[in-house]
């Protein structure tokens, strides 16, 4: 019953919904994405899981975007640029020991083990560091003067990339095995779908990382007054919280989630390219946005759901049209309900 | 909605306004009568300068309506229509402003503050400004000697060309109150103008608004916490007190009021004074 | 700190205060202007002849350079309305820019196989550009200013991509054919009728008597730099009288008033969405006038070269220059562009090379080494953007030639929308004031709503 009251307060948002599932259904093989996909199902299943593993990394970068946002009301355009110093770190991790594509897999885990957290560290105090020089100096100042600052530094970012990486994609050694869990040649087959090992690595390290902030968040103290400070700065100083060190501590977090993100791309696209930034960082924020910026499980959604869209894209379109694509969406999203796709009340006043 | 009688120029009824949970003001009904000058008081937080705001159209109303010049502005105008008017299309109507904290544009100057609230009052269309054509510098050279003109009404001749932030707070608040003359309106409301003055000031900006109304016509609806400045002009005064009307009537009826002074001093010292 | 002096008379009527006298800077800029003048004319000449080693070692700006710089300076003052008048952070500029630039490639080249004169077709990509800005600005100027900033940024990348992608469009679902090429996509169009201005018979055989061989028409290409400059200098003075007159005028005062408070703009009765959906939409005509002579200057255009780095490159000029300055928007653009044109490339040649021995002198580090020997100055354009633009946010946020009440505005004094006049302290001291007065009623002094409470009350700051 509260679903029809629902449909039936967002009448036009309704029309819409049908019309385009009428649309759908009546031109079903016309229809780029929609009708290939429901010719054979099977694919499109595989398509979507990878499309689910991509999305679990954007997710990663998009949880930085919304904390940072949450909090200072800054959209932070170095986030992606400091996910893309991740791949790079870690591809110079992987070059200083020596891994190539021989390597035996204990000696991958072991390089690994420390240099995951290794590149988290120096991601999220990159990170830190950047609000503690540039932006806390600008935290009176108006919301224009930061954002300009903030694509300042995401310049400066892709600079060290570049300076770090060289100006063309740098491939790494394939350290992650490719072999089949579910699919031919693995443990059983499910229809056409193949999660691969590399897709185990992928997420045994995003989804303890997506996990373990949202505990953080929700559980701790310190992500309590996270949670105080983005609701009400003042008060919450008022209240006795540190407010810079509650700052600085959104930040680590953001940075060392771009960092394990780039770990993770770097393994399993096996690239590293200073211009990274740019398209994921997109991606990224556009999942901020959808799930409703400043909403941590949002963010997660909106990562899954945009990943599942590009491999949608790539397969059965073109990846030409990936960006204006995700565009559309950010643009849609804002305009229509700023506040995001799964946020509950839309607020007073944009 | 009731007919407004014909002396009325502006007419709220059942006014509210919720925000969320909190009911910041509760089915309000208020009348301004033609020329008068009204006093809207009560302590702080009883929803006085949201019902400005409902007015001007900065808020919507949750219920009820207010009229202007016997047209509704704001609210329900019969079953089936909700009225909102835009800030902007209500200062073409003709209701000015002053603001509870001084809103000016601090990095313009004075006489442009003042030029600004004339803006409405000008026609020439904005191409014109490229090539300048006479008719456009007509108007400009006009809308100059009238800004001139209301700085003098404020005494700020002198201070046409200082940058509104560097006014002395004095000066700022008669400034707002020249700007808001200069939007050419019949019906002036006064955020708390006196606030920060000194009794000297006081004393010259009561007779300034009493000026007003006697030489220019214009109606005033006052927020004022200064009781010698809301007894001294006012005809009536309205008290709300938690978003409801507690009391109304002459300056002499509601000071003696007991609802209205337990309201600002809390229950029991009605006895006092 | 009161404003400077009363406005001098004549033709500098106006009410906003020149910051220094504004005679003496119309004459050097007179003066610069025609040593400019002077300087195309002979450059090519002053470039082989007698002051070639000067030339050769110092960095001179080439003529095209200059053509850069002024059409840059034309967007510049574009954006400036939007950005520093009205206060909207668009960060999509380049979206307006492709408008005109391929709407001048419709209508002037062999793509669609139209050839209309480009003094009309400029006409016709201002429009295009100006519609597009009214119909993106009317459902995104509502928004918030960091998400209209986005949702600019979107477009602005939206844009060049259609350009890119729409080479190959599927018609057949609708009857058309299966390619249709509407931007020629990436290889982009090429070529652009330039403007031309034909030269009529009689005037071509008198100049030929003088010796002089005009040819038939006068054509303003980027293989005629110097008439092309000439050209552009001219569209940018004209430019920048139109916006010292919008700025002056009773609209320049409103876009004024809703930068520093919308709110209390609304309030004075000045419609605030049409006012700045007009800022959005002449600046989106500014960008679409210049992507129509860049167009057909150039005869040629690509979608590669129109991208965020250009909306942003703009940006960074008025930044640089001061936010809301005409001045300052000409000189961040001249200065941006000369950099990026000329003087990085100069630095480089010097810097390059005893770099790059470096880089092979030292022993192998892993990424150091390899970066050095291959080291470019002119690369890390993009570094110095970053650099210029935090330092400047940091140190000098009203610019280096600020509007001059700027300065005080970003640097904490002044009103700022949404926030209580006068500073923390002289409300907290009226708050406490206030308060005290009521403790004193409780106490038994006289009543607050006898007149005679109220002296000992307000001593307001």
């Amino acid at each position: 019953m509260k679903v029809v009251a629902w449909l039936g307060r967002h009448r036009g948002a309704t029309l819409a919904a049908l019309v385009i599932v009428a649309a759908l259904v009546a031109f079903r093989s016309s229809v780029p994405i929609w009708g290939g996909c429901t010719n054979n199902l099977n694919i499109c299943a595989n398509v979507i899981t990878i499309g689910l593993f991509q999305g679990m990394i954007v997710a990663l970068i998009a949880i930085g975007y919304t904390l940072v946002y949450g909090i200072l009301q800054l959209i932070n355009f170095a986030n992606g640029d400091v996910f893309m110093l991740g791949t790079v770190i870690t591809l110079i991790g992987v070059r200083v020991a020596g891994l190539d594509d021989d390597s035996p897999v204990v000696s991958i885990l072991l390089t690994f083990a420390i240099l995951l957290p290794l590149t988290m560290l120096i991601t999220a105090g990159l990170n830190a560091g950047i609000e503690a020089a540039v932006y806390r100096p600008l935290r009176r100042a108006p919301t224009l003067a930061t954002l300009i600052t903030a694509i300042g530094m995401s310049f400066i970012l892709q600079n060290v990339g570049l300076l770090l990486n060289g100006p063309s994609p740098v491939s790494l050694p394939t350290l992650l095995p490719k072999d089949n869990i579910i699919g031919p040649g693995g443990l059983f087959e499910l229809g056409a779908i193949e999660l691969k090992t590399s897709h185990l690595f992928v997420s045994a390290i995003t989804l303890p990382l997506l996990a373990g902030l949202i505990w953080f968040v929700r559980n701790t103290r310190q992500g309590k007054a996270m949670r105080a400070t983005s609701q009400d700065r003042e008060a919450a100083g008022l209240m006795g919280i540190d407010v810079n060190r509650t700052i600085s501590l959104t930040f680590l977090l953001a940075g060392a989630l771009a960092g394990g993100a780039g770990v993770v791309v770097a393994l399993y696209l096996g690239t590293a390219y200073w211009f990274f930034g740019t398209p994921f960082g997109l991606l990224a924020f556009t999942a901020a946005v959808f799930g409703g910026i400043g909403n941590l499980a949002g963010a997660t959604i909106g990562g899954v759901f945009l990943g599942i869209l590009i491999s949608l894209n790539a397969y059965y379109l073109d990846t030409r049209w990936q960006d204006v694509i995700v565009f559309s969406i950010l643009i849609l999203v804002l305009v229509l309900r700023p506040t995001g796709l799964l946020a509950e009340k839309a607020s007073e006043r944009a | 909605m009731t007919a407004t009688a014909p002396d009325l120029i502006l007419s709220a009824r059942g006014v509210t306004k919720r925000f969320g949970g909190l009911l910041a003001v509760s089915d309000v009904d208020f009348d301004i009568p033609r020329h008068g000058i009204v006093s809207l008081i009560g302590p702080n937080g009883a929803g006085k300068t949201t019902f400005f705001n409902m007015i001007t159209g900065l808020y919507t109303p949750s219920d009820g309506s207010i009229a202007f010049d016997g047209r509704v502005i704001q609210g329900r105008d019969g079953p089936k229509r909700f009225v909102l008017s835009k800030p902007h299309q209500v200062v073409r109507a003709g209701i000015g402003r002053t603001f509870q904290n001084i809103r000016l544009f601090g990095n313009m100057t004075a006489l442009e503050n003042v030029l600004v609230g004339l803006h409405h009052t000008l026609k020439g269309h904005w191409w014109e400004a490229i090539y300048r054509p006479r008719s456009l510098m007509d108007e400009e050279a006009r809308a100059l000697a009238r800004g001139r003109e209301l700085l003098a009404l404020m005494n700020l001749d002198a201070r046409e060309h200082d940058y509104a932030r560097n006014l002395p707070y004095g000066d700022q608040r008669r400034l707002e109150i020249a700007r808001a003359l200069a939007t050419d309106c019949r019906l002036l409301l006064l955020d708390e103008p006196t606030a920060g003055m000194n009794p000297n000031e006081t004393l010259e900006l009561t007779s300034f608004v009493r000026g007003l109304r006697d030489r220019l016509g214009v109606t005033i609806l006052l927020i004022e916490h200064d009781m010698k400045v809301v007894m001294g002009i006012s005809e009536r005064v309205t008290v709300l007190d938690h978003g409801e009307k507690i009391a109304e009537g002459t300056p002499a009826e509601v000071r003696a009021d007991v609802r209205v002074i337990e309201a600002y001093l809390g229950r029991g010292a009605a006895g006092h004074n | 700190m009161s404003a400077a002096t009363e406005p001098s008379g004549g033709r500098f009527r106006g009410l906003r205060v020149a910051v220094g006298d504004p005679r003496r800077q119309v004459r050097i800029v007179a003066a610069l202007i025609v040593v400019t003048i002077v300087y195309a004319f002979l450059y090519n000449d002053l470039r082989q002849g007698a002051l070639k080693p000067l030339f050769e070692t110092l960095p001179f700006p080439s003529v095209n350079t200059l053509i850069i710089m002024c059409y840059y300076a034309i967007l510049a003052l574009g954006l400036n309305i939007v950005v520093g008048f009205a206060g909207l952070l668009d960060l999509g500029y380049v979206a307006f820019y492709v408008f005109g630039a391929y709407t001048t490639a419709f209508l002037a080249s062999p793509l669609h196989d139209i050839h209309m004169p480009w003094w009309i077709v400029v006409w016709i990509a201002v429009m295009v550009a100006a519609l597009a800005g009214v119909l993106l600005g009317a459902p995104t100027l509502r928004l918030r200013g960091d998400y209209l900033a986005i949702v600019t940024l979107g477009f602005g990348e939206i844009l060049p991509d259609l350009a890119r992608n729409l080479g190959e469009i599927d018609l057949s679902f609708i009857g058309g054919p299966k390619d249709f090429n509407l931007t020629a996509g990436p290889i982009g169009v090429n070529p652009i009728d330039p403007p031309i201005i034909p030269i009529p018979d009689f005037i071509g055989s008198a100049l030929g008597g003088l010796g002089i061989d005009v040819g038939d028409a006068l054509v303003f290409s980027n293989l005629n730099p110097v008439a092309s400059f000439y050209l552009i200098l001219v569209l940018l003075l004209i430019v920048f009288g139109v916006c010292v007159r919008l700025r002056d005028s009773r609209l320049g005062r409103a876009w004024m008033a809703i930068r520093e408070d919308e709110t209390a703009a609304a309030s004075m009765g000045i419609d605030t969405v049409s006012t700045k959906l007009l800022a959005f939409g002449l600046g989106a005509s500014f960008s679409g006038f210049t992507g129509a002579f860049f167009g057909a200057y150039s005869t040629a255009i690509f979608p590669d070269s129109f991208s965020f780095a250009v909306s942003i490159s703009i940006l960074i000029m008025i930044v640089l220059g001061g936010m809301g300055s005409l001045r300052g928007a000409v000189v961040g653009a001249f200065a941006i562009r000369y950099l990026s044109d000329e003087l990085l490339p100069y630095l480089g040649g010097f810097v390059d090379e005893p770099v790059r021995s470096v880089g092979s002198a030292l022993p192998e580090i892993p990424i150091l080494t390899q970066r050095l020997e291959a080291f470019t100055l002119t690369s890390y354009n993009f570094l110095l953007y970053g650099v210029i633009l935090i330092l400047m946010m940091l140190y000098r946020p009203e610019g280096l030639l600020p509007v001059a009440t700027r300065k005080a505005e970003l640097h904490g004094e002044g009103v700022a929308a949404e926030s209580t006049f006068g500073t923390a302290d002289e409300v907290a001291e009226a708050a406490t004031a206030y308060e005290a007065s009521i403790h004193d009623l409780e106490a038994g002094t006289p009543g607050a709503l006898s007149p005679d409470s109220d002296d000992e009350r307000r001593s307001g700051p």
